[in-house]
């Protein structure tokens, strides 16, 4: 057991770097539970999708076309989900929504079999993120540094939208009081297109920049949206700031498990999940969509 | 219901239980049964193992099956926990009607469904499971292995080890059986030779984010070992590339890292890894280069080691139904201890003892080709005898 490891600074950039990817992941399913009182069970085989249109564009394209192009193809699948799925179902009870939205991973991933096929597929990071720069007298990957600022900065992007346009203004009102929210003139119909689709576009993002970090292979989704679930737990149910806060703690209690205890590193995130339900149900958060 | 109709009944339900196994022992195909796994980090290559094995079953019913009947694969995935494998064992011998059992074995699995194969009534011939326990503790009348296990990569690493001259090593292995038993075996094995190992990190199956492990492996020492599989391995060469990680080290050696049928995948993340390989389509023999060509022919691309190994394991159970004149396992186990038998690794023995196949194992490097794309070389190639370490007192087959 070397301590020392956990002031390395490659091991934080590490924990931040998870945390990032989680982030952003999290941001938009908590965006879609915040407004729609949806858990999308379906939000792991969407960045799936996203990971594997990625590849595919960045082939054809590049990757810089596939951080743009795969968002927005993905929010129209979101436009699909929500016209298709969620919105017809609005008035059924949470679970049936959840089971249907878990049904719809188990269709989308054996979908994405038969398009890609079950081997892993690697996708390089471009030629300008490709090295390695030195942090602090240690050499670190430039791409994970680069996601690190992307996720964190859509993440303030998506607060700040929050906080400050009128839309965000409207997403925040549905969330907590959707009935008055309604009586003011608020299109709530038109809103949950919007959030659905920037959730499902966030799902997207991640899964882009996910294919150079990790890899991208069928079991991606399932593996990362059990993650995800914990971060929103912890976060607070539809708290875009405690999904944040929570992604962090995450990564570092990922790093700090795999240095200090490895044969239990993979119960860090569930005794995380335990502790912070014992001592605070609600979650790090404030509240939905804040 | 009158006493005649439920008589009848009672007969044609006994008759339909029995059905498989008469077939299976008496007259029709000889089943085979395949397990391979649908989900986690192996169930990408599923799909090359069926291939492999219904490829080599083809080869073998174009030569006449055995007894004058042609073997039948019959195919059962499972989610890849040692519980799901021992299910689809279980619905393979008894509604599946097989004889014996092959497939995508880790070791935990094969560990799991040793125990069981006496009261299934089927055969396993191994092609997949490493663990030196299925040929010391785990040893049992019913199992068979013919790949290579634990104990002869750690040999044959032997050599390859005290000529790199390096003095300090650090490890990565997966978190389970095959991956606990190499590191514990390799580190006895640098102990042994003077040197000592470092770091021995284990990462559970299915890890995305390898990061933290690599930063832990970039403390200083001569050389790394991976023991990683499938995606796993991959997902491992492609960040420790971004790390610049392996050009830490004088040497990296990898154990099922670097294979054969991930090459194309891994490309430049793994060049100038060197990792054991037991088999390649360049090996000498007449049979081998037969079984390349036909191979190549029906499947429509080259064989990887695995699918030789499971070519092996359908060359010993003929010869050992053959020799039984029977499909019924008790018969064929019988048959097959001690039988030397011709197949693609060449003459070699199914050891009475232990119920090991006694063939060649090898060390390989991964090299850019003449072609530009990237292939193994041989570097070092031993034959079983040489290296296979005595059986072990405490295996019990008999």
């Amino acid at each position: 057991m070397d301590l020392s490891q956990l002031f390395n600074v490659a091991q934080l950039a590490n924990a931040l770097a998870l945390a990032s990817l989680l982030t952003i992941l999290a941001s938009g399913l908590a965006l879609i539970f915040g407004l729609r009182d949806a858990m999308n069970f379906g939000h792991g085989a969407f960045y799936m999708l996203g990971a594997y249109l990625g590849y595919s564009v960045s082939n054809r394209l590049s990757f810089w076309a596939a951080l743009i192009v795969v968002p927005l193809l993905l929010a129209l699948v979101g436009a699909v989900f929500e016209l298709a799925v969620l919105r017809p179902l609005q008035k059924r009870s949470r679970m049936d929504v959840a089971l249907i939205t878990f049904g719809l991973a188990l269709v989308i991933g054996p979908a994405i079999y038969k398009v890609w096929g079950t081997a892993p597929l690697s996708v390089e990071a471009p030629p300008a993120l490709a090295g390695s720069v030195q942090l602090l007298g240690t050499m670190y990957p430039v791409y994970r540094l680069f996601l690190i600022a992307v996720g964190f900065g859509a993440c303030v992007a998506l607060a700040l939208w929050l906080k400050y346009t009128r839309s965000g203004m409207h997403t925040r009102a549905v969330s907590q009081q959707p009935h008055i929210a309604r009586m003011m003139g608020v299109n709530t119909d038109r809103l949950s297109l919007l959030v659905v689709c920037l959730g499902t576009g966030f799902a997207g993002l991640a899964g882009v920049l996910a294919g150079p970090y990790l890899s991208v292979d069928p079991g991606m989704g399932a593996s990362i949206l059990i993650s995800c679930l914990i971060v929103v737990v912890v976060g607070g149910l539809g708290s875009i700031g405690g999904a944040i806060a929570a992604a962090v703690v995450y990564g570092f209690i990922q790093v700090i498990g795999t240095v200090l205890f490895p044969s239990l590193a993979v119960l860090a995130p569930y005794l995380l999940l335990f502790v912070v339900l014992l001592w605070r149900p609600q979650g790090f958060g404030r509240g939905r969509v804040a | 219901m009158p006493d005649t109709t439920r008589r009848t009944l009672a007969a044609a339900a006994l008759l339909s239980l029995a059905a498989p196994f008469s077939f299976a022992q008496g007259s029709g195909p000889i089943k085979i049964g395949l397990l391979t796994i649908d989900s986690g980090p192996f169930a990408s290559y599923a799909n090359l193992i069926e291939q492999g094995a219904r490829t080599g079953v083809d080869i073998l019913n174009a030569e006449g099956g055995a007894l004058g009947r042609k073997f039948e694969l019959v195919v059962q995935s499972h989610s890849g926990t040692p519980a799901a494998a021992v299910a689809a064992a279980t619905k393979l011998a008894q509604q599946g009607g097989v004889s014996v059992l092959m497939g995508q074995t880790q070791s935990s699995h094969s560990l799991a469904l040793v125990p069981k194969l006496d009261a299934l009534n089927v055969l396993q011939i191994d092609t997949y499971a490493q663990s030196n326990d299925l040929m010391t503790k785990s040893c049992a009348p019913n199992y068979f292995r013919v790949n290579t296990p634990d104990a002869l990569t750690t040999r044959m690493m032997q050599d390859y080890v005290k000529a790199t001259g390096a003095k300090t090593w650090n490890l990565i292995s997966m978190d389970y059986a095959a991956g606990q038993s190499f590191a514990k075996g390799f580190t006895e094995l640098v102990q042994g030779q003077g040197g000592t190992v470092q770091q021995s990190l284990f990462s559970p199956q299915g890890t995305a984010d390898f990061g933290s492990y690599i930063s832990q492996l970039s403390k200083p020492s001569d050389a790394l070992v991976v023991t990683l599989f499938m995606s796993d391995g991959q997902s491992f060469a492609k960040q420790a590339k971004q790390f610049g990680l392996f050009d830490k080290y004088k040497t990296v050696i990898g154990n099922g890292f670097a294979t054969d049928f991930q090459l194309e995948a891994l490309g430049d993340n793994v060049l100038g890894v060197v990792n054991s390989l037991s088999w390649t389509a360049e090996l000498p023999g007449a049979r081998n280069a037969q079984y390349v060509k036909e191979f190549v022919l029906r499947a429509k691309r080259k064989p990887f080691y695995t699918d030789a190994d499971l070519m092996a394991a359908l060359e010993v159970y003929r010869a050992g139904v053959v020799k039984a004149k029977s499909s019924e396992p008790a018969a064929v186990r019988k048959a097959l201890e001690g039988l030397r038998i011709d197949t693609i690794f060449g003459n070699v023995e199914m050891r009475a003892a232990d119920h090991h196949l006694i063939r060649q194992h090898g060390m390989a490097q991964v090299v850019k080709g003449a072609n530009g794309k990237n292939e193994f070389v041989m570097k070092v190639v031993k034959s079983g005898p040489d290296i296979y370490p005595p059986p072990s007192p405490e295996c019990k087959v008999h």
